[in-house]
């Protein structure tokens, strides 16, 4: 399936980048180029073969790595888009985080006190952080909490003054653990607070909205109408029984949520001057720089298609029932 | 109780209470102001006056102005217009291409579906947004072509909800009925299968409406959606980027429009569920 998947995922990119546009070279040498660039890179191209053979070559260029030059620079633009990497990667992994610590506890409480305030007020948050458009909700942030209050950063990755720490994940909040320097903990800390929670807000509302209707329906159970009349306390059957069966959906809603953050970097990080590939994909949407655009979109691309295959993989250890199926 | 007053009751139960009645309400005034746009508008939307750039909300200006001095209340009743536009245009790509080729999928089972599904099931496996972007930036940026991508990106979704309505129905008495009698497969599609799907379609269509205004305006917002001096929520938001920490309103208000109308689909599709898929 998953190769099934990918031959897939590069026909269709294939498709976006080759065959949509009426003449792909324009877009590759970008709107300053010269008749001689253009009939270069239609040779490159193979443009004047079948399209399976262009296809074919199209493949192998991926296959090595080779995503093409950027118009403006021309820098190659595989080694660019992971030298951005760390800083998007470090973006989403703090939402996934936010996402984590807060949906949770608010999506079982609102399905524990099901229709009384606290279920009231859950239930309302989600559906306006469900609603909230992404880059508005990163402005609000930015001119609260940095215009008004003037308590965080409102753009880049730490303080202007402090050098970046050296090299080792390129996550500087744990680079900066690493290398035992605090101030540069804080500094990335406060930095990645408000873009993160700009980033979250819209899959906390998803995940509480899907734990509480889990955790609802678990709580139906026999089983747990049995563990009550045998009179185990009220903390064990929903710590030790209910919780772990209402997380189960929560791991394929993760999976699915990483198409939200992928697209939302790219907002969150113009939004907030953040240094990833999102800015990188910006700017260069900015000056239809192509090569870029389709790069970062394979790359997105393969990232999800295996995370989802990495949730498949953790359901069939979470849920005994589905190896049953598989056997 | 006669049997029409028993076939309201679910639906007066849903939509008689408070937060879906003021969501139906709201969703209808925001259209109902785009409608009548030209009428309410104080001033032309694209009409410059460099005397009150960026000036706040005052009586004269009710939402303030932007950095041409353009009234943003004007924008905004205008800015409704292509907003809801896009997001009507999107669902509407997504539920009429996606209807048809679900059901004639499900109806057709064996080989054509099963390749149908597996193309599907790409599409549905890549990061929807992302392509959609992409897409955008291949067809040249505007909102025509945002919608375009987004719209077609929209279509597996749909396909699944009606192939799998097409594939229980198929082999009902009434189905088979219908073609001893002659019927084809455009009439059993029109006549049989569509009237089934809709229940679940008219859900999946009210929370997709909402996505899709927020993603639409998220497309225009980084310039690949509608282009300047057009009046578009996001693209506003994305106009006032640069001067939202000395001009609060530019920002903030466009952003509520979004917000309540998002909101308000949500809402109602919220209700909508309780009435026509009660089961969850």
């Amino acid at each position: 399936m998953l190769v099934l998947v990918m031959l897939g995922v590069s026909i269709v990119t294939f498709f976006v980048a080759r065959v949509i546009p009426g003449d792909p070279a324009l877009l590759i040498a970008g709107p300053r180029a010269t008749p001689e660039m253009l009939a270069g890179i239609r040779a490159d191209l193979g443009l004047d073969q079948p399209l399976i053979v262009q296809y074919v070559g199209y493949m192998r260029d991926l296959l090595q790595g080779d995503l093409g030059a950027s118009i403006m620079t021309g820098k190659s633009v595989g080694p660019e888009l992971f030298r951005y990497m760390p800083a998007t990667l470090e973006l989403m992994l703090m939402a996934l985080f936010l996402t984590v610590v807060i949906a949770v506890p608010l999506g079982v409480l609102t399905a524990l006190k099901r229709d009384r305030w606290p279920d009231t007020a859950g239930r309302g948050f989600a559906m306006i952080g469900i609603s909230m458009p992404t880059f508005w909700v990163g402005l609000l942030l930015v001119l609260v909490f940095y215009g008004w209050l003037g308590l965080l950063p409102g753009s880049g990755r730490l303080d202007t003054g402090l050098a970046a720490p050296p090299f080792v994940t390129g996550l500087y909040l744990l680079d900066g653990l690493i290398d035992g320097n605090m101030l540069v903990v804080k500094s990335a800390f406060n930095h990645l607070l408000l873009p993160s929670a700009a980033l979250a807000l819209a899959s906390i509302g998803i995940v509480v909205r899907m734990i509480r209707a889990s955790m609802i329906e678990v709580m139906n159970e026999d089983y747990i109408r049995t563990m009550r009349a045998f009179g185990l306390s009220r903390r064990t059957i929903i710590g030790k029984h209910a919780l772990p069966n209402a997380l189960l959906p929560f791991v394929t809603v993760l999976g699915l949520e990483l198409a939200t953050l992928l697209f939302g970097s790219v907002i969150v990080e113009s939004v907030f001057a953040w240094p990833g590939v999102g800015s990188y994909v910006l700017s260069a949407i900015l000056n239809l720089d192509f090569p870029i655009i389709m790069g970062f979109t394979i790359l997105a691309s393969i990232v999800y298609v295996f995370a989802n295959l990495m949730v498949d993989l953790a359901y069939l250890l979470l849920d005994p029932r589905m190896r049953g199926n598989v056997q | 109780m006669t049997g029409s007053e028993m076939s309201l009751s679910p639906w007066r139960e849903a939509f008689g209470r408070p937060l879906p009645m003021i969501a139906t309400i709201v969703l209808g005034c925001v259209f109902l102001l785009a409608l009548l746009a030209p009428l309410l508008a104080p001033y032309p939307p694209n009409a410059i006056d460099l005397d009150a750039m960026l000036a706040p909300p005052s009586l004269s200006h009710l939402a303030g102005t932007d950095e041409l001095g353009r009234d943003i209340f004007s924008r905004l009743l205008w800015g409704a217009r292509p907003s809801l536009f896009a997001a009507l245009a999107i669902v509407g790509i997504g539920a009429s291409a996606g209807v048809i080729i679900g059901a004639f999928s499900g109806l057709k089972a064996g080989i054509t579906d099963g390749v149908i599904m597996r193309i599907m099931d790409v599409m549905l496996a890549l990061p929807g947004l992302v392509m959609a972007l992409a897409l955008t930036a291949v067809l040249g940026p505007s909102l025509v072509n945002a919608v375009i991508a987004l719209g077609i990106l929209s279509i597996p979704a749909y396909t699944r909800v009606a192939r799998g309505a097409a594939l229980s129905l198929r082999n009902r008495d009434y189905v088979d009925a219908a073609r001893v009698l002659g019927a084809g497969d455009g009439h059993i599609l029109l006549r049989h299968i569509l009237p089934n799907v809709l229940p679940p379609l008219a859900v999946f269509m009210s929370f997709h409406l909402g996505g899709a205004i927020l993603a639409s305006s998220a497309l225009s917002f980084i310039g690949l959606g509608a282009q300047p001096p057009t009046a578009e929520w996001g693209a506003m938001i994305g106009a006032g980027r640069e001067f939202f920490l000395i001009a609060w309103w530019y920002v903030t208000i466009p952003g509520i429009a979004i917000l309540l109308t998002a909101l308000s689909t949500n809402i109602v599709g919220d209700a909508l569920r309780d009435v026509l898929d009660p089961r969850r």
